[in-house]
């Protein structure tokens, strides 16, 4: 029992002793940690909707869409204030994702998957041509930002907010997933028949676990609209869905430490690769695949297996 | 047909093209009976039972569920009412814990949303609280509390089913649905398992069971059905039953007939 509070003690001081060292960071490699922290909240999402519920979900990035803009015409329209503007982006996205979530309970696999594409490009389109509400390809601009009024530098400051919002996710996510509804949810997963004959009402289980999606995307959305205060619609489409996606599984999709990486690592990859120049996009997917041959289960899949063989005969 | 049955099929008719698998089938469960579905290979028993679960939709008939009609209801509303099912071989969740596998059973009653979920409200907790006793007082009956961690994948055979039978009871159903709970089990778990079988009846529990091995249905069952083409050939007790020609005839063919007299 001491051993263990001592662990706590130390992942404490570890934990303060980073949030403390970023204050030593440059602005440019908090815009990184922040652009990946956003990344991880949609990514969590994702680990609900493909990870658990298994479905494939190529337009998280229209839900982180909808947040934005919903949160950003919140602020700009209503003059609501941005953290209010947070709420309305949430409420937005989870909204929207229930209305898609109904016609699509009749599909499956990739059928579903062709669903959310079509939703992915529509969403695109819609903001692309609603010029006078999003302000079309221009994007939106000038959206109030959030801020604490701290002394801090405001990146530093919207650092240590994103930080505590992930970490608020991170425990919901967590709760849910050791909840009925998790458990429900792996169950469906891992055989349709016996969930139904378990009393599982799969269609609903899984409209729940896409709204929880959509909900997380909206966060993120709302967010990053506060965040740089400026919005458009090349953020928010099928390439980036795909990036989302592929961040939950190259991280691990069966954990919520493996869409953190994910999202980390595939944030970071572009700045590393930087030095390639105009070839970057072919060396990024090779090394994707390079990902998936080498660890299928993604990166702490495959590291847990390694590190601890227990991980690797649990989920 | 003393007291009103738990549940009665109405001309139940099920067809898959021109195959007739289930025809013009009346039946009634007494509740807190035990009653046998057997029949030969093909009869129509599996059948049955995916009619009455929820898994099939009948071409025609009915199936009352304590007098209410529930014809085509889904499998998971046909638990909420209290009509749980296992399967011929043991569907269990391969990534979840043997515990874990137990509480899904109790999927139909959990009542607390993402609210209740996440700021952990009192419901909330009771709920759990109270579904987790209940999972592990029937893990504990069939003597599984030193698994509770395991993944089923490593547990033998016949806990594993044993697992499944923890799954269904935790439901609290009212009418439990077994497709054959004895296939791969050896003489000694057969024993248990018809134990226990006797004691869920004590408890009031109605059991319906397609099965194979006939020595077991012969000392179990109260009632029995005999199927053969999808069409009731007899019912009636188990002395009734062993002793019937006609259901002789079904299993062994006219000449064996004349080997069992």
């Amino acid at each position: 029992m001491t051993k263990r509070l001592e662990h706590k003690l130390g992942a404490v001081i570890l934990f303060l002793a980073l949030m403390g060292g970023a204050a030593f960071l440059s602005d440019f490699d908090l815009r990184l940690a922040i652009l990946s922290i956003l990344a991880a909240i949609s990514v969590i999402g994702l680990y609900f909707a493909f990870g658990l519920a298994g479905m494939i979900h190529l337009a998280q990035a229209a839900f982180v869409g909808i947040g934005a803009y919903a949160s950003a015409l919140a602020a700009q329209q209503l003059h609501v204030s941005p953290w209010i503007g947070l709420v309305v982006g949430v409420i937005a996205a989870a909204l929207a994702g229930a209305l898609l979530a109904y016609p699509m309970h009749r599909t499956r696999s990739h059928y579903l998957a062709l669903t959310t594409v079509g939703f992915s490009v529509s969403f695109e389109v819609i903001i692309r041509n609603w010029t006078s509400v999003t302000g079309g390809y221009d994007g939106l601009g000038a959206i109030p930002l959030l801020r604490l009024d701290t002394a801090m530098r405001s990146e530093l400051e919207f650092f240590y907010i994103c930080v505590a919002v992930l970490a608020a996710c991170v425990v919901a996510a967590m709760l849910l997933r050791a909840s009925p509804f998790g458990r429900a949810l792996i169950a469906v997963r891992d055989d349709e028949l016996a969930a139904a004959a378990s009393g599982i009402d799969i269609a609903r289980l899984k409209t729940k676990a896409f709204i929880l999606c959509s909900a997380y995307g909206g966060l993120s959305g709302a967010l990053y609209a506060h965040y740089g205060g400026f919005i458009s619609p090349d953020d928010f489409g099928l390439a980036r869905a795909i990036m989302l996606l592929s961040m939950l599984i190259v991280g691990g999709e069966f954990s919520i430490l493996g869409a953190i990486v994910g999202a980390f690592f595939l944030t970071y990859l572009p700045e590393w690769l930087r030095f390639i120049g105009g070839g970057y996009m072919a060396v990024f997917g090779l090394f994707m695949l390079a990902v998936l041959i080498v660890m299928p289960k993604g990166i702490v899949g495959s590291l847990g297996a390694w590190l601890v063989p227990r991980v690797a005969r649990s989920r | 047909m003393s007291a009103a049955p738990i549940l009665e099929t109405q001309a139940l008719e099920c067809r898959f093209g021109g195959l007739r698998a289930v025809a013009a089938l009346d039946m009634q469960i007494q509740p807190g009976s035990i009653t046998a579905l057997i029949g030969p290979n093909g009869a129509g028993k599996s059948t049955v039972i995916n009619l009455l679960s929820g898994f099939l939709s009948p071409t025609s008939g009915r199936v009352m569920l304590g007098g209410r009609d529930v014809t085509c209801e889904p499998p998971h509303r046909l638990a909420r009412v209290g009509l749980v099912r296992t399967f011929q071989n043991g569907r269990l969740f391969q990534r979840l814990s043997v515990f874990e596998n137990s509480l899904v059973g109790s999927s139909s009653r959990v009542k607390s949303g993402f609210f209740d979920t996440v700021f952990r409200t009192r419901r909330f907790r009771s709920e759990v609280r109270a579904l987790e006793e209940r999972a592990r007082d029937y893990l504990k009956e069939f003597d599984l509390l030193a698994d509770t961690d395991r993944l089923v994948a490593e547990l033998p055979y016949g806990k594993q089913r044993q697992v499944e039978m923890v799954r269904a009871l935790v439901g609290a159903p009212s009418i439990l649905l077994l497709d054959e709970p004895a296939a791969g089990l050896n003489s000694g778990e057969q024993e248990v398992l018809s134990a226990y079988l006797r004691t869920l009846r004590q408890r009031g529990l109605t059991i319906l069971l397609v099965e194979h091995h006939m020595g077991l249905v012969m000392r179990l069952a109260d009632h029995m059905v005999v199927l053969n083409f999808g069409k009731k050939i007899f019912e009636g007790t188990a002395a009734e039953t062993q002793k019937s020609p006609v259901v002789a005839e079904a299993y062994l063919g006219r000449r064996g007939r004349h080997a069992v007299m």
